[in-house]
């Protein structure tokens, strides 16, 4: 029982927020706190003419998102398997992976719009227009910016994510033997590795799934306005007390709808695999075509000079005095915004970083705390719980969440901010860890008990060294996880939390592209930072102990 | 059936090295060739040239004809040569029953069955279409191995150290199943174990010259 | 819950001395009408978190200038939380207060006006008549919108910051002719001018909307005079009947086509930079002048109003009454209506908006401080400024929001 407390309570501690949060929402919804939500919600939204619109854009961009996403991750896969491009874009993507959405989509504006940078580079001297092209508009009104943004920000997570399940499948021995039975590569891959492959990539494409149905900052930022996506619509709503029992019973019908989608999806993954099962029994081999490999590799190349440009144009807005359309670059460059001391930069970018770093470090702390349990058998091996958080939508989570702290006047307190984020960046900071932990070998560990070290020495002294690499990539995720926060702290940060993901959000109605380019950059940069940390860290730790056993050797050798 | 034909192989590494030089041999159906040397010889470089999988920078001359047709510029797929690799292989996803499945060709779903069905029992495994590879023993998933590759029907089988991996006992047993499965095939082995060649086979030891680089002495030998 | 609240209201009014006397050792509990040198002393060493909008650097800019002021002078911290529209933090007030969060609050200071303010003062979740109290009051301008926001009086609930008038930015490179007036900005967009407005409830928009709807209704005598009153009194319906005629024509000419909208002033300023609209909106009457002089519109814009005169009105900041730091957030109302912070305001160099002091009575330093300012040729000239429409009842923002989206929302 007392071995088992501290499982219980960490785990305890997790759950809470998850559990009242979306009590917090379900009640008000049904009406059940006349006084904080007064009215019967489910009929108040259903009867508010945006809704139908709302849903249906949200399932729109968000299914028709992860649809693209799925696709295109094959397609990459299969067309980069093995070829030169791979190897550049496998050392691309992480980085990539972790500035966060809302700088990638400000930037996509910037970039893609009438009067984008991708205009202005071609006008008039191409195109011939000198006054902004009316023909489209960003963001559009059919979603198709929301869908882009998702699509290349989305797409290096789960190509990421299947191109690191791949060494466990013999891919290459399997294109062999499949092609010397006869089935073009193409088939190969669909009937022999797709198959295994899928199952393992599943989880992430639900979590996938669920960002591009509830996200709210990419949907603000490059969605539609009138109507919104559904996420959108119900932050309009949940600020005000007449509405918020509308806003919560819509945030239940959200997460409603996420779970229709998943079953919709296992369904769906049932209907596949049998008619592909049938297929791969009939033996027809069919024939393959190399254009595909082609149109894989344009695509990857594509979508990943999207974003690589996307930041490109904020960085050059970042640094622009003046730069008028159609002129292919600024007129006039202003660096001093960035060491000028601007307070309107510092000050965000320093609470970003401190509720970062409280929050990777909780993460840290907790997930080793919970493996070195697991380890000692004081708790269950129970992976899916920490990725509950990433499957529920935020808004249905987090409404309720505030509403309780409302209760409890904990909103707006730092530490609430932080409790909050953490529920973030526990579940990636645990998938990277526990892999770590597991394959750590244990005769280690053994060995230096059998030398008489107790267990906390052991921990100290051989495992957290040992396992330096994961635990320094597994901070940096988990600060680039914090950094592009953007409901947790405006829901819970009662305003008093300026983190640059609020301030970026804020300011892109606002008219200075100029200082909303160098908010993006920065946010883009502090992940940036922790990444290229984590790199080194390991590398400095390894080159001090070289130098201390040098030092050592040398002395002893004196003696 | 045809017979397989290899007519002036030469393999050179991307720094001018050359792992085969001038390599020419004939396997008539129901003949064995074995192809014999020490690892980094060459010898996988060469089944992986025959079926079209070769590491793109090795670069390579010389062509391969199934009877009348020459198939150097196929793609894998269209060359009907069936593949056997120290592993087996089998697809994990699938049953027993679908990995054989997979590999025939044609027929109608009745037809198809049949085939399986029979193939099977001619393995000595009657009835275990619906078995999870994962649950056979090493010497049952050898001869379903084998018994996909024949069910694609192929012109001439590779085989590349099938029996390396299997112990003793079974090994003797896999190797007559395989000999008497291929009887009207040409086939080549690549081992370095002459006892895995059967009793007529020819065989054919590509060595090392040695400090002057790796060049190819191809000289035909007559069986034990 | 529901008495925790009616406790709430009473302890505000009834037991203020009992407060007092429980928190006299503290010194932190000051009211409204306390005297100003003890609002002085327990303003010291208070964080006063001034929720107010934060879409234009210059603002933010403008308040990072009164923070270092304030920390110097009264040892005050102004800690500007940005907001994307303040109507959330009137409903995260509401829900505050219903949840009996009398105390403690999140917001000490909040910048208002119009509905917002009707809201506020209608839910009984502001402070009190601290304005009125304020040394720098004795320099406001006595005039309509100052005594009454949007028709519903002050009552020093809150204290004026600003005067603001809805204008148009014109980029008389594009457009030689500027279309003043409703029935010539149709036409403008019918020849292909670019114009586009913030979708209502974006607070120009709506303001743009309630400006139509004045000029639709010219010559009409009593539909005008039912706008001065509350909308639950008026044929609704019938009265704006004539402007959502005008809106279906208008708005297919659009950019978006209707279909998409700018989300802020803002960003028609942006746009008008970036030659994608012809015509911006704004409420300050100088903000061209501000944006040419800091690179942000070309040298060619112009500012003007309709020939029968825009929509003006006053805004104002407030103290909710569950603010932790009331002390502080009066020293800051106060500053902010110091004649130095105003005239500061009032330069484009800076902020650039019309300032709600009397200048005629100001002392000569005083007045000098604003006779330096220039306002430039891109600003509103002097003699349009006079060219001001009143706003409509307060009531008339919700009721035109909601049909507006009813229509053209989806």
């Amino acid at each position: 029982m007392w071995r088992r407390l501290p499982a219980v309570l960490l785990l305890a501690l997790f759950g809470c927020p998850i559990v009242l949060g979306l009590l917090g929402t379900l009640l008000p919804a049904l009406g059940a706190t006349p006084n904080l939500a007064p009215g019967n919600g489910f009929a108040m939204v259903l009867q508010d003419s945006r809704f139908v619109g709302a849903t249906l854009l949200s399932l729109k961009t968000g299914l028709g998102a992860t649809l693209l996403v799925l696709l295109f991750t094959i397609i990459a896969l299969v067309s980069l398997h093995n070829s030169r491009l791979w190897v550049w874009l496998s050392a691309t993507l992480p980085p990539l992976l972790a500035v966060p959405h809302a700088a990638i989509a400000v930037g996509l504006v910037f970039l893609i719009a009438p009067s984008g940078a991708l205009v202005r580079l071609l006008s008039p001297a191409i195109t011939g227009w000198t006054r902004p092209p009316d023909m489209w508009l960003i963001p559009d009104v059919y979603g198709l910016s929301l869908i882009l943004g998702l699509v290349i920000k989305e797409t290096p997570f789960l190509l990421l994510t299947a191109a690191a399940q791949l060494p466990q499948l013999n891919v290459d021995a399997s294109l062999k033997i499949g092609r010397t039975l006869g089935y073009s590569p193409a088939r190969c891959w669909s009937r022999l590795i797709l198959p295994q492959l899928y199952p393992r990539i599943r989880l992430t494409l639900l979590i996938i799934m669920a960002f591009n149905l509830t996200v709210v900052d990419m949907a603000l930022l490059l969605g539609p306005s009138n109507p919104p996506t559904l996420s959108v619509f119900l932050m309009s709503l949940v600020n005000d007390p007449g509405s918020r029992a509308a806003a919560s019973a819509g945030a239940v019908l959200l997460a409603v709808l996420v779970a229709v989608c998943f079953a919709v999806v296992v369904i769906l993954e049932r209907l596949v695999s049998t008619v592909a099962r049938v297929r791969a029994r009939s033996g027809a081999r069919g024939r393959g075509s190399s254009l595909f490999r082609v149109f894989g590799k344009l695509l990857a190349l594509l979508s990943v000079s999207l974003s690589i440009a996307a930041l490109f144009v904020l960085l050059i807005w970042s640094v622009t005095q003046r730069w008028r359309f159609p002129d292919a670059y600024p007129s006039a460059w202003a660096f001093d915004r960035w060491f000028s001391g601007n307070s309107s930069l510092i000050d965000p970018a320093i609470s970003t970083l401190t509720i970062a770093s409280a929050a990777a470090l909780l993460a840290m702390v907790a997930a080793v705390t919970w493996l070195e349990l697991e380890r000692r058998g004081c708790a269950p091996k129970i992976d899916g719980i920490w990725f509950i958080p990433l499957l529920v939508p935020q808004v249905s989570l987090l409404f309720g969440w505030q509403a309780m702290a409302y209760w409890v006047g904990a909103d707006g307190h730092w530490l609430t901010v932080v409790y909050t984020h953490w529920l973030y960046t526990m579940p990636y900071v645990i998938l990277i860890l526990a892999v770590a932990w597991r394959e750590l070998d244990p005769a280690w560990s053994h060995a230096a008990h059998a030398l008489g070290a107790g267990y906390w020495r052991v921990l100290f002294i051989i495992r957290l060294p040992l396992l330096i690499k994961p635990l320094s990539q597994a901070f940096a995720i988990a600060i680039a996880v914090s950094v592009a926060q953007y409901l947790p702290t405006l829901l819970l940060g009662g305003g008093r939390h300026q983190t640059l993901a609020i301030e970026l959000v804020t300011s892109f109605g606002g008219v200075d592209r100029r200082t909303i380019a160098a908010l993006a950059v920065l946010q883009s940069v502090l992940p940036l930072i922790a990444f290229v940390l984590a790199l080194l860290y390991p590398r400095w730790c390894s080159a001090r102990l070289a130098r201390k056993n040098a030092l050592a050797s040398r002395q002893w050798i004196r003696s | 059936m045809h017979p397989l034909h290899v007519n002036g192989l030469t393999l050179q590494l991307p720094g001018g090295q050359f792992l085969v030089r001038e390599l020419t041999f004939r396997i008539e159906p129901g003949e064995v060739l074995v192809l014999m040397g020490p690892s980094g010889s060459g010898k996988s470089s060469i089944l992986a040239w025959l079926t079209g999988t070769a590491d793109p920078r090795i670069c390579a001359s010389g062509d391969v004809w199934l009877g009348d047709t020459c198939i150097t510029s196929l793609p894998t797929e269209k060359r009907r040569l069936g593949l056997m690799l120290q592993q087996d292989y089998l697809f994990p996803h699938m049953s027993v029953g679908d990995n054989l499945l997979f590999g025939l060709r044609g027929g109608t779903r009745t037809e198809r069955l049949a085939k399986v069905c029979d193939s099977l029992s001619n393995a000595g495994l009657e009835g275990m279409q619906g078995r999870d590879p994962s649950t056979l023993s090493g010497g049952q998933r050898a001869r379903v191995s084998l018994a996909r590759t024949l069910l694609s029907d192929p012109c001439a089988l590779l085989l590349d150290e099938p029996f390396s991996r299997l112990d003793t006992a079974m090994r003797e047993q896999i190797r007559r199943f395989t000999w008497d499965s291929a009887a009207r095939l040409p086939v080549l082995l690549v081992t370095h174990d002459t006892f895995d060649a059967p009793e007529g086979a020819t065989i054919l030891d590509i060595g090392q010259s040695d400090a002057v680089g790796p060049v190819v002495r191809a000289e035909m030998k007559d069986a034990r | 819950m529901i008495s925790l609240k009616a406790l709430a209201s009473q302890r505000r009014t009834l037991v203020p001395a009992l407060l007092l006397a429980a928190f006299c050792s503290s010194a932190v509990a000051v009211e409204p009408d306390s005297l100003w040198s003890e609002v002085t002393e327990a303003a010291k060493g208070q964080t006063v978190y001034f929720n107010a909008w934060g879409g234009s650097e210059r603002i933010n800019e403008y308040l990072a200038w009164s923070a270092e002021q304030l920390e110097s002078r009264y040892q005050v911290k102004l800690e500007h939380v940005k907001v994307g529209d303040i109507a959330d933090i009137v409903g995260q007030l509401e829900a505050a207060s219903l949840v009996g969060r009398d105390e403690g609050g999140n917001v000490d200071l909040m910048w208002v006006n119009g509905e917002n303010f009707a809201a506020l003062k209608n839910t009984d979740l502001l402070w009190g008549a601290f304005a009125d109290n304020l040394p720098n009051r004795n320099l406001v301008q006595d005039s309509p919108s100052i005594r009454a926001d949007f028709s519903v009086p002050v009552e020093g609930l809150e204290s004026p910051w600003g005067g603001a008038q809805l204008v148009f930015i014109v980029d008389t490179a594009a457009v030689p002719s500027s279309p003043k007036s409703a029935e010539a900005l149709l036409e403008f967009v019918k020849e292909g001018g670019r114009f586009a407005y913030p979708a209502p409830p974006a607070f120009h928009g709506t303001t743009l909307v309630k400006q139509f709807l004045l000029e639709v209704l010219d010559g009409d005598e009593a539909a005008s005079a039912a706008l001065a009153l509350p909308v639950e009194q008026a044929d609704f319906d019938n009265i704006t009947k004539p402007l959502w005629d005008y809106l279906d024509q208008l708005h297919p000419e659009l950019r978006g086509a209707g279909k998409s909208w700018p989300i802020s002033a803002e960003m028609t300023r942006q746009l008008l930079d970036d030659g994608e609209v012809d015509i911006a909106l704004s409420f300050n009457p100088n903000e061209a002048s501000a944006a040419v002089q800091n690179d942000q519109l070309p040298d060619s814009v112009r500012t003007y109003v309709f020939d029968k005169g825009t929509i003006g009105n006053t805004h104002f900041v407030t103290i909710p009454w569950n603010a932790t730091a009331k002390a502080g957030a009066m020293v800051v109302a106060n500053f902010l209506l110091s004649p130095e912070a105003q005239a500061r305001k009032a330069d484009p160099a800076f902020w650039g908006e019309p300032t709600v002091l009397d200048i005629t009575a100001m002392d000569a330093d005083q007045r000098a401080l604003f006779e330096a300012v220039d306002l430039g040729v891109w600003a509103l000239p002097i003699e349009e400024g006079n060219n001001v429409l009143p706003e409509p009842h307060a009531s008339w923002a919700a009721a035109l929001e909601a049909a507006w989206l009813e229509r053209y929302g989806q």
